[in-house]
């Protein structure tokens, strides 16, 4: 039944969602507005965060005998998730950043099939689940419905980090740095700026980003080595309709995606799996450059 | 032309005669046994598929990874029309060879239509808008479970075909070997006059450099969707092709992991070599067969090879043997990289 | 005096903040060569960019040989004869200079939708005619990437020729090069402008240059126009001292 009731929570789960989304599609970004990069393997990233979080606290994990493992997870694993990233990002990725970008597709389409059938050879193609720390594991009354807190905790957890981003990258020294070293890298060296220090260092960010995504997914979506193409797919159609290397083009490609898909389910179930697709498609025909695209000349 | 291009062209000449000739006799050989000579027909129908990528990526420079949306249109045309389950169409288009003709006709059509919008954005977003409208139109079969099968796919029963009182029976494996080679050769013949062509020519020059192509008067969006449909139509053959041998058609001949079979082979071959990805195709099910005998996730093995080849051999196996592998990162430079602190591969052109 | 070949009005190109151009209103004639001169970022390129095309000006209008170009792709624009070059070297690096050269002919002929044939002889004697035009017959079929810095320039110039235009713009033709490649450079400028049938656009850093073979300059500064006139005139006009001159010296 359609009441506005249903359709306000349906929304709150699609920004739920979204935040999801938005993490892992702002590292995409990031490292491709910093480095130049586009980094095919960076859903994969994000379903090793939610791997990772799964084998620290289920049985015999590392974390599990220790109270609030959940809480510490979230911090060890994505921590694990940047430190594939970096090893990534310094053997294999340093070498091809002046390259075409086909080619670095390539290379880390390479790593995509190395990482995702890696994990289906360790851990199996068995759905995995985390629950949720008993501290958030309940439900909230929501416009006269029981909700499960965490959607909530995702929001929250979502805005802090997209807010402590953007306050890091508008109003900060390092900011700066970064953002001069994404305009003019020749410019950045000369003014003494450690550029080779800054791309490791975003990489790091952007992975540590979608380790965190997949970490607070672990409880929220059923865990399998499928969860890398599926985010990577949903993150390529977010930096469509946003416009590649646009902070808030992410931010808001990726609420109106989960919103979008959330509202979509409910009311439209049999079409619900194409709709982001047919966004985008309207998104190329109106406007051609993205919703936050700038215009490039030669 | 001068006379060393006619020998290297006579050259071709007698070499490709020689490979259709091997090709003909192989079946009476006796080295194969019906498995083997199934693989071959996989490795030609992969091949094919493969050439119609490489029209985009080796000679019009546009990465497409969902090659597989018009392979897969292919193969489920010509399911469903053999199936009888296109009704408002003639029956006519039940036996193989219409049906045939259908598939390859909606794959160019559906190629028209995602082109022109994977089109519309230069660069980058060409990769991502083929695989993210590949898998939209894998999504859409998946869930038409009346129509399609859903997951379950459909199964391809090729009746035996007449032919002037010739019967073809497609699933006599000697019977299907033939005409998928003859497929091949045509479709080989089509595809080396279509890059040796004025039009070949200008494609190449948008390989090269799409801005530079524009301010020569190429329209070069109607150059990138009209090589993009005669890929689409090629790589929708090959589907046809492909399931005819597989006797079903599910989902995954449009999933992006299809698609990721010819940038596979390609790179395993070489892009810049005409004949890389059918070399690349040959290595790849040769691959496969040797790989999922240790693991079922065969393609870890192939990730492990994808990365070093991209980075030191571009130019795939072709360039190897060539002895010029074109790579950009040089392996005893990348080496002593790791233990030095000088990054590898950052210098800059003159600007 | 012929009618214009090329008529800018009003041209303006803002990005964001920044007014690149600003209101510029001049024509350009046939029997010139004319240079358009200013300090770095004064928006020279950008002013190129908007008469081919590849930007589309904030607000004013672009006229070639009469006609309103300023809604046309740059593609179109090349076939109604507005050719360009550019300031850094761009052209088809994987492909022979012959195939460089050969390309602008195949795309105004009716042979670029042959799909299956070959070639024909009148674009491969027109080919033959654009590389003796800039004297890069005897290395046709060297791949671009292999040739000198000089000679890239020169394919640069012939890639730009053969595509048959009526004005041609040149975007810094010397830049980068050294003292002799230079002066091989002006040298083919001059003669080209004298056998040929193309007017001649030009931006130059090097003044010298500029006043040795332009008839007419234009100065840019900050996006407007600010002296128009001879070499003459510019030099002794005092705002183009002030302004170009004087921060050159
Ligand atoms: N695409 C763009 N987006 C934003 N600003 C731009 C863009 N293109 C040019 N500009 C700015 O417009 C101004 C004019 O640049 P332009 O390249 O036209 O100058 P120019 O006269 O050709 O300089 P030069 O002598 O260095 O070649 C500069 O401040 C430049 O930074
Ligand atoms: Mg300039």
């Amino acid at each position: 039944m359609v009441t506005l009731d249903s359709i306000a929570l349906a929304i709150v789960s699609g920004i739920a969602n979204g935040m999801l989304l938005f993490l892992a599609a702002v590292g995409l970004t990031l490292i491709f507005g910093v480095l130049d990069v586009l980094n095919f393997a960076h859903g994969s990233l994000y379903m090793l965060g939610a791997y990772f979080t799964y084998f620290l606290v289920s049985d015999g994990g590392l974390l599990a005998s220790l109270p609030g493992s959940f809480w510490l997870a979230l911090v060890v694993a994505p921590l694990l998730v940047a430190l594939v990233g970096v090893v990534m990002e310094r053997f294999i990725i340093r070498p091809v950043y002046d390259q075409d970008h086909e080619f670095q597709l390539l290379l880390t389409f390479g790593l995509v099939l190395v990482i995702d059938n890696g994990a289906r050879i360790l851990w199996g193609t068995d759905f995995r689940s985390v629950s949720p720390p008993g501290l958030i594991d309940f439900q909230i009354n929501l416009l006269g419905s029981g909700y499960p807190f965490y959607n909530v905790f995702l929001i929250i957890v979502g805005a802090l980090a997209a807010l402590t981003m953007w306050l890091v990258f508008e109003r900060t020294r390092v900011g700066k740095i970064v953002r001069a070293s994404s305009q003019d890298r020749g410019m950045a060296n000369a003014l003494g700026v450690n550029v080779p220090l800054v791309f490791t260092g975003t990489f790091l960010l952007g992975s540590l980003l979608a380790g965190l995504g997949g970490a607070l997914a672990a409880p929220y979506q059923s865990i399998q080595p499928t969860m890398g193409e599926s985010i990577i797919i949903e993150s390529f159609i977010i930096v469509v309709i946003g416009g590649l290397g646009s902070f808030g083009g992410a931010f808001a490609g990726a609420l109106l995606i989960g919103v979008v898909n959330s509202l979509a389910f409910l009311y439209l179930p049999s079409l619900q799996p194409v709709i982001p697709f047919l966004l985008v498609a309207v998104v190329l025909l109106t406007r051609p450059a993205g919703l936050f695209g700038k215009e490039v000349a030669a | 032309m001068t006379a060393v291009d006619r020998l290297r062209d006579s050259r071709t000449a007698v070499l490709s005669l020689g490979a259709v000739l091997a090709m003909l006799v192989l079946p009476f050989t006796g080295i194969l046994s019906t498995f083997h000579l199934g693989l071959v027909i996989s490795a030609m129908v992969l091949a094919l598929f493969a050439m119609s990528f490489n029209l985009l990526f080796g000679y019009t420079g546009m990465l497409s990874f969902g090659h597989a949306a018009y392979f897969g249109t292919g193969a489920y045309t010509l399911a469903l029309a053999l199936d009888g389950q296109l009704g408002f169409l003639p029956s006519a288009f039940e036996s193989f060879f219409p049906a045939l003709l259908l598939a390859v006709v909606v794959a160019a059509l559906v190629a028209l239509v995602l082109g022109y919008l994977c089109v519309q954005r230069g660069d980058i977003y060409f990769a991502i808008l083929t695989l993210a409208l590949s898998m939209m139109l894998y999504e859409t079969i998946y869930t038409w479970n009346d129509f399609t099968g859903g997951s379950d796919g459909i199964t391809v029963l090729a009746e035996p075909i007449e032919l002037g009182g010739l019967t073809l029976n497609l699933i006599d494996t000697g019977t299907f070997y033939y005409l998928t080679l003859a497929i091949l050769v045509v479709s080989i013949v089509f595809i080396w006059r279509l890059i040796n062509s004025p039009y070949g020519e200008l494609l190449l020059s948008i390989r090269e450099n799409p801005e530079r192509a524009t301010m020569i008067g190429v329209p070069v969006k109607r150059y990138q969707l009209s090589a993009f449909v005669i890929a689409g139509t090629f790589a929708g053959l090959a589907g046809t092709l492909f399931a005819v041998r597989t006797f079903i058609v599910t989902p995954h001949t449009l999933h992006w992991s299809m698609s990721a079979e010819p940038v596979m082979m390609t790179l395993l071959g070489g892009p810049s070599a005409f004949v890389g990805p059918i070399i690349g195709a040959v290595m790849f099910v040769g691959l496969e067969q040797f790989l999922s005998n240790i693991t079922e996730y065969w393609q870890f093995g192939l990730g492990l090879l994808i990365v070093p080849i991209v980075l030191f051999f571009p130019d795939g196996l072709v360039g190897i043997l060539r002895g010029d592998s074109g790579g950009i990162v040089d392996v005893r430079d990348y080496l002593s990289g790791l233990v030095g602190d000088e990054p590898t591969g950052k210098e800059d052109t003159h600007e | 005096m012929s009618d214009p070949l090329l008529e800018l009005d009003g041209l303006t190109k803002r990005f964001g903040e920044l007014t690149a151009v600003d209101d510029v209103t001049r024509s350009i004639h046939e029997d010139d060569l004319t240079a358009l001169i200013g300090p770095n970022g004064a928006g020279k390129t950008t002013i190129y960019n908007l008469m081919t095309g590849v930007l589309s000006p904030t607000s004013g209008s672009v006229r070639f040989m009469g006609e309103d170009v300023t809604d046309l792709e740059p593609h179109e624009r090349v076939h109604r004869g507005l050719g360009r070059s550019y300031q850094v070297t761009n052209v088809f690096e994987g492909l022979s200079v012959r195939r460089n050269i050969r390309a602008p002919i195949i795309a105004r002929s009716k042979q670029r939708w042959n799909l299956l044939g070959s070639t024909t002889e009148e674009i491969e004697s027109e080919t033959d005619r654009v590389l003796d035009l800039v004297g890069l017959g005897d290395i046709e079929d060297t791949e671009c990437s292999a040739l000198s810095y000089g000679d890239k320039r020169r394919v640069e110039i012939g890639v730009s020729l053969a595509t048959d235009p009526n004005l041609v713009l040149l975007d810094e033709p010397t830049a980068g090069m050294n003292p002799t490649e230079t002066e091989r450079m002006v040298d083919l400028v001059q003669n080209l402008d004298a056998e040929t049938e193309q007017s001649f656009f030009m931006t130059e850093h090097d003044i010298e240059i500029i006043f040795s073979i332009a008839s007419r300059i234009l100065v840019l500064d900050r996006g407007a126009v600010i002296a128009d006139g001879t070499p003459e005139e510019i030099r002794q006009n005092e705002r183009v001292q002030s302004a170009y001159l004087g921060g050159e010296a």
